[in-house]
């Protein structure tokens, strides 16, 4: 068992919260992909939500894109190469 | 009359023989992709994941291009491997439904993209309105734009059917 810790040392061990960068995936319209697919895509790899599913489905048809997700970069990267692999055009910006 | 029901985790099928033949040729079409280094469909298959910026698309293409091959592979295989069992197990398991999906999905790219199909993406969303989705343009008889809308309805029947498993009707 470690010898309790003094006041003034316990403040000074106070874990610090450490923020990463957030990316931002961007899923673009494209001509071919199905309305219904790129909702089964977002519910099925993302968690989305039916409704935020649709929504998110219909922003990118009407404004040609539409944030999807948002990670620190490695996550992101790994959320486009999954949705590349569903056939979707996703990039990365920085958040 | 849907070709895919949804039975508890699983889909049943029931195609037709000539379907079963139009749909054996599709692995095949997808292995074919990047073989020439012109290929429309093999840059509409890899986008640039950082527009604008060379150095870091190419570092995400380095690190995932070995792995989204195999997994492509992957799913063609099974594709390739329940179609062929179609006429005694006339089932798809939920791993199964979905390589199918994007089986199909990669195929209606592939073939829109060798058409000459606008790609989509950056470049089209800064150049022209939103395009129309593919379904609403006349396929002009073209053979290969014919089996794009007809990949498409096969898609969306077992896409329809996937998310009312989820508990959500089309």
């Amino acid at each position: 068992m470690s010898p309790a810790s003094r006041p003034s040392e316990r403040s000074v061990a106070e874990p610090r919260t450490l923020r990463l960068p957030m990316w931002n995936v961007v899923v673009w319209n494209d001509p071919v992909n199905l309305m219904s697919y790129v909702v089964w895509v977002f519910r099925t790899l993302l968690g989305h939500s039916r409704e935020e599913a649709t929504r998110l489905m219909l922003e990118i048809h009407h404004q040609g894109r539409a944030v999807v997700a948002s990670a620190p970069r490695e996550h992101a990267e790994l959320d486009a190469y999954r949705l590349h692999h569903h056939g979707l055009w996703a990039t990365l910006e920085e958040g | 009359m849907s070709r895919f029901t949804v039975a508890g985790q699983k889909v049943l099928v029931a195609l037709e023989p000539e379907e079963v033949a139009i749909l054996s040729r599709l692995p095949t079409l997808l292995g074919s992709v990047g073989a020439s280094w012109n290929d429309p469909a093999h840059d509409r298959l890899n986008p640039e994941a950082y527009p604008g910026d060379t150095v870091a698309s190419r570092e995400f293409s380095r690190l995932t291009e070995k792995e989204l091959v195999e997994a492509r592979s992957a799913d063609r295989e099974r594709f390739a491997d329940t179609l062929r069992r179609l006429r005694e197990r006339p089932v798809l398991r939920p791993g199964d439904a979905a390589a199918w999906v994007r089986v199909l999905g990669e195929a209606r790219l592939v073939l829109a993209a060798r058409h000459g199909t606008p790609a989509g993406g950056p470049a089209a969303a800064d150049e022209q309105p939103v395009v129309d989705d593919l379904t609403t343009t006349p396929p002009d008889a073209n053979p290969e734009l014919m089996l794009v809308d007809y990949l498409g309805a096969l898609q969306d029947d077992l896409v329809g059917e996937l998310l009312t498993g989820m508990g959500e009707g089309t």
